[in-house]
This record gives C-alpha cells, structure tokens and sequence, in this order.
C-alpha cells in the first residue's frame, strides 16, 4: 500500500517536472507562472462541472434587484423588499459556489507542494544545515557523496540529534546510516530537499521535497535549512505563494471564459 | 483552436508581465552632473596622510593629486551625532540641537539619547490583562534643521544616502531615498545590547553596560537560552518579550547546534556564525517583530560560552522605519540578502568587556565592513544622477579599539593580541580599495570627496569631570561613598551643588528655574561659568603633569541666545590624550581626577577639536583655506546646480 503511494506521488511529480521542461531553460519565475497557469485549468474545469445551472441566473436575480432599488428608491417599501430579496439571492449564490469552489481548492492543494518544492525554497548559498533526529540508540553514522559534510558533526543525546553542515555544490547525497538523502538542487524546476523521513506522511506524498527514506533500520527523520524564495515582477517583491495564486486564478478564469463561450 | 487561443494568451501574459519586470532600472540614457561622497567616520587626516605616504592608500593619493587633500573643521564638541547633524543642516548645535551623545532633562537630571526618542502610543482598549493599543507608540528624530538635500530633491535632483547618520526615524527625506545608519536601534530600541550566554561562574556579573550576560544551565548538552526581545506593547506594562534559544552542546567535537525557533546554525568552537532570523511573537502570533541576530561560539569545553550580537531588525522585514521609502531597505535586502541595520554596527561594548577577544572581534568588524561594502556597491550601480552618500563605520569604531595598537604610551598597549597587531593601516587600506571603487563612476561631470567628520587622539587618561567640580568646591557630595560606588549623581548634595557634568564633553549649571531645585542664580551663571572655564583650563595631571584641558566653549549665561533647556552651559575639549572618563558619563565620582584609562577602547575624538579635525580629499581642488563638514552640503548643491542654497559655505567657490 505505502509502495503504491509512494509510485503515485512520484508519477505526479514526475508530471509536473514535464510540464516543468518548456521553463527549465528560463528564470525561476517562469517556470512558476507556467505551472500556475496550468494548474488553474483543472480550477475551472472542478469549478465549471461542480457548477449548478442557473447559476448566472441567481447573480443576475440579485443585481436586477439592485438595480430595482435605484429604480424605486422613492419607495421605502419597495427598496426594502427588493433589498431583502437581493440578500437572499446572493446568500443562496455564495451556498451554491461552496462546493464548486472547493471542488476547484483540490488542483490547487495537490500543486500547492509540487510549486512550493521547486520553486518556494531555495539553498542559502552553497551550505545548508541538515539536522536529523532518530530513534536509535546507536549514533547516526554521517558521509557525504558528492557534498562535504563539514565538522563539527553536532550529536546531542536527549533527544538523539546529529545537526552538521553540508556543502553542495549543485547536487550531490548525504548517507545517513547507509540511507540515501539527495541533497542541492541541480536545475530550475526540479523540487529541491527540504526534509526527509523513513515514515509516509500526507505531507511527503503531496510535496516531493520531503524525501521518503527506504530500507532497513531505525526510524530517521530530519531537514535541510532552506530558505525562502522571494520574487521580483513589474518591480514589486513578492513570496512564491502570491504569484501562485495570481497566476492560478488568470489562467482558471481565461479557462473558465473560454469554456463559457464554447457553451451553446 | 480556443484552446489553443487560451495556451497562447496564458503563455502571453507571464511573459508580458516579466518584460515589464525587466524594464526595471532601464534608465532614459540622459545624465546630468552628479557627486559621489564617502563618508568615512573617524578618518583621521594624519594617520591618512602617513599611510597614504607609505603607499597603502594609493587611490587616497591618486584622488588627492586629481583635487586635493585638505583637513575639514569638525565641530565642538566633535562628536559624530554632532558633526553629522551639522553636515545635514549646514549650521552648528545650536541650531540643529544636537550637543553629546546623550542630553539630560534637566527636571530630572536623566539622561537620554540626543538623536531620537520614542514617543508612546495613544488610547488603548484593555481587556484584562490584554491591552490593544490604538495607537502605537513611534520614534521622533530630535535633530532640528532643514537638511540640505532638500535644495536638491526640491528641483528634482535624485539623492540616494545610504547608511546616512543621525536620520532615524528618516522622517524629513523630502523625496531622497535613505537608508538610515548612525542612530537606528536595535529591536529593543536600544543603541545595542549583547547577550552572552554560560555556565562558567568567573564570567557571570552583574554588570548591563553593553549586553547583559546570563548564567544558564544544561543537561544532557541542551541548553535552553532565554533572549530577551523588545517590550510587549500588548500586556499590561509592557513587560519585555521572551524567547528560548535551544542550544545542543557536543563537547566530543566541540561544536553547537543554535535553534532560534526561525533559524538554525551549526557552529565549531570559536566560530561565527551568519545573520540568522530571530522572531518575537505577540498576540499569539498576530503580531510579530522580526530580528536578525549573528551568533559565536566561544567555547563548549569546559564551559558553555555563546554570544550573541544585539538584535538587528530585519531589513526585509523592519518593525520600525530603517529606510524612507519604507520599500528602500527591503529592497535592498532582496538584493543582497540580510545585513546590519544597528547605527553601531561593531560590538565593541563586547571587546571591552572581555565578552569577545580582539581576533574574534576583528572577524566581527571584517564582516560588517564587507556588509558595507556590498551596500555601496549596490548603491553605485543604481546610482545614475544627483548626490550619492555613503556612510563607513569601519575606521571610527575600530579605532576607538585598536588605537591601543599604534599608541606605545597607551595604558592597553601590551593588550593587543599577537593577530591584531597591525589592523589599523589594514583598515585604512581596505578603505582605500573602496574608494578605489567608487572611484570607477569619476567623469568629468562627477564631484567625489571622501568626507571624515572627526580625526582620533589616544585616549590614555581620563578627567572625571565632577570628581574635579568636586575637588574645586562646585559640588558637594553628602555621601562620598555611595557617590563613588553608585551612578547617576547618587550622594551628591544637590542643595550645595553648581554645576555637574554629563555626557562626553557637556558641563551643566545647576541653575535656578531650569533644574528642579536650581541653587545657581541666573545673573550668577556668566561669572560662574567664566571660573569654571579659567580653572579648566589651568587643572594638572599629577602624574604627567600635562593639562587635561586644552579648549573650553561657553554656552550658557547668555553667551550663545536662545539656547534649548537642554543644551549644556559648557563645552569640554579635552587635550590630545585625554577625555572624558568613563565613570563621568555616567554621573559617577571616582578616587582620583585623573586616571589611566584601561579600557580597549583606546582611541578617541571627544576632545578639543583642534586636536582631531576631520580630512577631505576630493576630486577638485578646495579654495578656501579652512573647509568645515557643515560647508559640504552647500558646496554639493552648488556643484549640482540647486535653485536654492543652504547654509555654509561653498568649498569649491572660494
């Protein structure tokens, strides 16, 4: 079961990386908007088949009524009718967008991890801190392939911790008692290592920056210190997440537009 | 075809809006006439004179031979919040009222910071034990003064001043794009306070004057390290925050693992580590201030010895205005990633106190200059028109230090450790490569000068100025004891006291309708005033037989009009060697009048000016014989073509 998760999750992330390709040659950022863009199609698509019908026709009950109270706003009685009436229309919009828009939150979480891994966080120069903790009694066993794990290797006993520098340069693996930990990034798009664990979490299956740590021996979990990605775009700074979110919804919304104009 | 229509639209809009992104910084490709300085603090025209003579500064040489090389006036009292506020305005303390360091009130004889001040908040809604303020409190900058950019940025003329001194809170740009150095405080709001962290019982004290050190425990190797942040403007009282640093010892391999709860470091023995983010959390997190802090390891074996820098606010995320715009030090910081926004960047509060060595205190100052190297160099590849200012602390706070090491007669001399030796030419020389830097954008329609506002006299003796008053009969101690064990004026007989010193270099009347219980007369203050002077300037070092005092300035008793209450009535200049002692600027009595000072910080400026002028060396040749710090910005406008013109004087006009 924990193995058919784990090819799930890495086929999807595989998929994201192809979508990754036609920006990998580019700035980070338009890798970003690309992957935002189409994760807003699966937005709209949740969103326009959750949809009830008639739903344009509530939000142009409600404006007509507002429009009806400019009409007759020398009649206190109609303006109020027709103002109870425009809440009730709208209230029974908003009930009838919950589920649609929840529907449309499920691209958007499942992307939320994969964008995040590749294009949220990034490795604060060529050294990172990787902290591991574990179960075992017997000390973590520590060596770098292709990184080198700078001294000193801090080990604390309660609770068992060994923390140590590691410096990359473009990618390379860190052996942490003969399990394999990626560590760098090599290429724009392509998720980079921020925490690792021998457990299958919800967390590690929707964000492939969490490395899922197989074979035998004791339970190890840990994380690499990254630090956060901050984009500039028309001259304004802004976190990953923002841009996620604004390209996401233009490209639902163009998407949303379109199929609108396909409709009969 | 319509989706295809979408693909080609969606592609379409990023790429647009990245284009646009790109256009930033394309200038228009016209260039007016522009000036570069350097403000290097503490730039001493005689240390300069002799490197540059022994090839260490050739850039120095080669600017001096372009215009010239010349001293430049300071001021009196020539301490930096002084002199720079006089460059600012163009006028002396009188008019932007800056006098010392720190100023007192004279209802309370209190002192407090001379730049800045917090002004509290308004109205607050309480709920308990919970207080919502519905207006926070803020920080007012005291200088007075119209600064001098003003002329400039009134006719559209760009200015960019980077790291400027004695402008915090940047409430007076006026339209320049600042970023404000000298005077900015730490998150506690503070001048700067280290934390110093162990289980060794030699080097717990009770002493707070820098940073406070704070005995902690561990077990099992874990330390739980409480840091103190700035006050909870959301609890009754306003009590200071908290956090608890998490600290994993390894004494096996000499190392520690620094978990901030925001950040991580992993340091070996005798290591620092980088800016690391630090949070203080309010209200449950609804409300936060952000930190950036650098930790060092001093030792794991025997003892636990961590210390960690004041806490810096986070360019990127500032709780206080560091830069106008407001954007400007974020922006920066984005660039460049995180760096120091502390007025006083080096920690030299932690060298004096033994808290860190001067070879670790050297790695400290190297960084922070690298720091401003990267923050000028940014500066200069934005800067394309009008004035650019930058600001080095590097030499003034260095030499406070490491003067020891060029002053054989110094009480510390044999102090210096065997790898400093020799840091103060380094220093200069690395100075040099800067201005050799900035040296790159001279044309023939640029201006460049580097600026000091002061030079550096040894500082091997200190005058406690109110043990003098004392001795001469200006003041009375009810209780000689307690006056010279505690601070703050403790067991002076106020009933029976004239005058009393504060601050560096400032001398007060204890007058009659100024002080709360005055005993000097008004009409008495001119007299009174010209006594103290006389016997000032006769006083006599019994061991070296020299005068401590070389240069009096009287203020008070009507000599300067229309003096603000809290300019002092006097100005001390000390002679070359001499200088205020410690225990004076705190209000304390000593022993002796005159003592060795054995404190690192060895080098000094609060002195008679005529004993430490600043230095100019510009790309065009100065024509009037005496140039002064407060005659640059005049000199700037008119150089830039400004409609209008500040005080002082323009050094290029003759």
């Amino acid at each position: 079961m924990g193995e058919a998760l784990l090819g799930a999750a890495g086929l999807v992330s595989r998929l994201y990386s192809v979508a990754a390709v036609p920006a990998a040659s580019l700035s980070p950022v338009f890798g970003l908007a690309l992957l935002s863009v189409l994760t807003g199609i699966p937005m709209a698509e949740a969103f326009r088949l959750a949809s009830p019908r008639g739903l344009d026709s509530l939000m142009r009950q409600a404006l007509s009524r507002i429009a009806g109270m400019i009409l007759h706003v020398d009649d206190p009685v109609s303006v109020i009718r027709l103002a109870l009436s425009s809440l009730w229309r709208t209230l029974v919009f908003l009930a009838a967008l919950l589920l649609p828009m929840l529907l449309a939150a499920v691209p958007f979480m499942v992307s939320y991890g994969q964008i995040e891994s590749r294009f949220g966080r990034r490795m604060p120069g060529d050294t990172v801190v990787v902290i591991v903790g574990t179960d075992a009694i017997q000390p973590v066993e520590v060596r770098g392939d292709g990184v080198e794990v700078l001294p000193p290797v801090v080990r604390g006993v309660s609770p068992q911790t060994v923390a140590f520098r590691a410096a990359v340069d473009g990618r390379g693996t860190i052996v942490l008692d003969g399990r394999e930990v990626e560590i760098g990034i090599d290429r724009a798009g392509t998720p980079v290592p921020s925490a690792f664990s021998t457990s299958i979490t919800i967390a590690g299956l929707l964000d492939p920056s969490v490395r899922i740590l197989t074979g035998d021996g004791p339970e190890l979990y840990g994380s690499i210190s990254l630090e956060p990605v901050r984009y500039r775009l028309a001259g304004i700074r802004s976190g990953w997440l923002v841009l996620y979110i604004v390209f996401s919804s233009l490209g639902a919304t163009a998407w949303f537009l379109l199929a609108m104009r396909r409709r009969p | 075809m319509k989706r295809r229509e979408f693909l080609r639209i969606a592609s379409l809009a990023p790429a647009a809006a990245l284009a646009l992104a790109c256009a930033r910084g394309v200038g228009t490709g016209r260039r007016g006439r522009r000036v570069i300085l350097l403000a290097v603090d503490g730039m001493d025209p005689r240390l300069t004179r002799s490197f540059m003579d022994r090839g260490l500064m050739p850039n120095c040489s080669r600017l001096a031979r372009m215009g010239g090389f010349s001293r430049l006036g300071t001021e009196f009292p020539p301490q930096s919040p002084v002199a720079w506020s006089s460059f600012i305005t163009g006028t002396g303390p009188e008019e932007h009222g800056i006098f010392d360091f720190v100023h007192r009130d004279p209802a309370t004889i209190a002192p407090y910071l001379s730049t800045s001040a917090v002004e509290p908040g308004g109205a607050a809604a309480r709920i308990g034990k919970l207080v919502l303020p519905l207006e926070g409190s803020s920080m007012r900058l005291l200088r007075r003064g119209r600064p001098f950019w003003h002329c400039l940025t009134g006719d559209g003329i760009p200015v960019d001043l980077m790291k400027l001194p004695v402008d915090f809170p940047p409430a007076s740009a006026g339209g320049a794009r600042i970023l404000c150095g000298l005077g900015t405080p730490d998150v506690r709001g503070s001048q700067g306070s280290f934390t110093f962290f162990t289980d060794n019982p030699r080097m717990i004290s009770d002493d707070t004057s820098g940073g406070v050190v704070t005995a902690v425990r561990g077990e099992e190797g874990r330390f739980e390290c409480p840091l103190d942040g700035p006050a909870d403007p959301f609890r009754e009282g306003s009590p200071t925050s908290r956090i608890s640093l998490s600290i994993t010892v390894d004494r096996a391999s000499g190392g520690a693992l620094v978990e901030t709860g925001s950040g991580a470091a992993v340091l070996g023995t005798g290591e620092w580590s980088g800016w690391i983010p630090v949070r203080f959390e309010f209200l449950g997190g609804l409300s936060r201030v952000n930190a950036i802090a650098r930790f060092f390891l001093r030792s794991v074996d025997p003892y636990f010895e961590l210390y960690v820098s004041p806490l810096n606010m986070d360019p990127s995320r500032a709780s206080m205005p560091v830069s106008s715009p407001r954007d400007y030090a974020p922006d920066l910081a984005f660039e460049l990633g995180p760096f120091h926004t502390k007025g006083f960047p080096e920690d030299t509060k932690a060298l004096s106190r033994g808290v860190l060595d001067d070879l670790s205190y050297i790695d400290q100052a190297m960084f922070l200059y690298r720091e401003q190297l990267s923050l000028m160099r940014e500066g200069l590849r934005r800067f394309s028109d009008g004035l650019f200012f930058f600001y080095f602390s590097t030499l003034d706070l260095n030499l406070h230090m490491f003067y020891r090491d060029l002053d054989a007669t110094s009480p510390t001399h044999g102090t210096v450790a065997e790898g400093a030796r020799g840091i103060v030419p380094r220093l200069y020389a690395m100075m040099d490569e800067a201005i050799g830097e900035a040296m790159g954008m001279l044309d023939e329609d640029t201006y460049m000068a580097v600026i000091s506002d002061h030079g550096f006299s040894p500082f091997r003796r200190g005058f406690n100025l109110n043990t003098w008053l004392a001795a001469e009969g200006y003041s009375r101690l009810a209780d000689p004891v307690s006056a010279r064990s505690g601070d703050m004026f403790r067991g002076t007989d106020w009933g029976s006291t004239a005058a009393y010193g504060l601050g560096i270099n400032s001398l007060y009347l204890n007058l009659r309708g100024r002080e709360t219980g005055g005993v000097v007369d008004p009409s008495e203050a001119p007299g009174l005033l010209s006594e103290i002077a006389a016997g000032l300037l006769g006083a006599v070092d019994p061991v070296t037989g020299l005068h401590p005092v070389s240069n009096v300035r009287i203020l008070g008793g009507g000599a300067v009009p229309d003096l603000p209450p809290h300019a002092p009535d006097l100005i001390v200049g000390y002679a070359d060697g001499f200088r205020a002692s410690w225990e004076t600027t705190l209000g304390q009595y000593s022993e002796d009048v005159v003592s060795d000072n054995t404190d690192r910080w060895s080098g000094d400026h609060c002195m008679d000016p005529d004993a430490v002028p600043g230095v100019i060396i510009s790309s065009l040749r100065t024509k009037i014989p005496d140039p002064a710090l407060r005659d640059i910005g005049r000199t700037v406008c008119g150089f830039l073509g400004a409609s209008t013109e500040p005080p002082g004087r323009n050094i290029l006009d003759g």
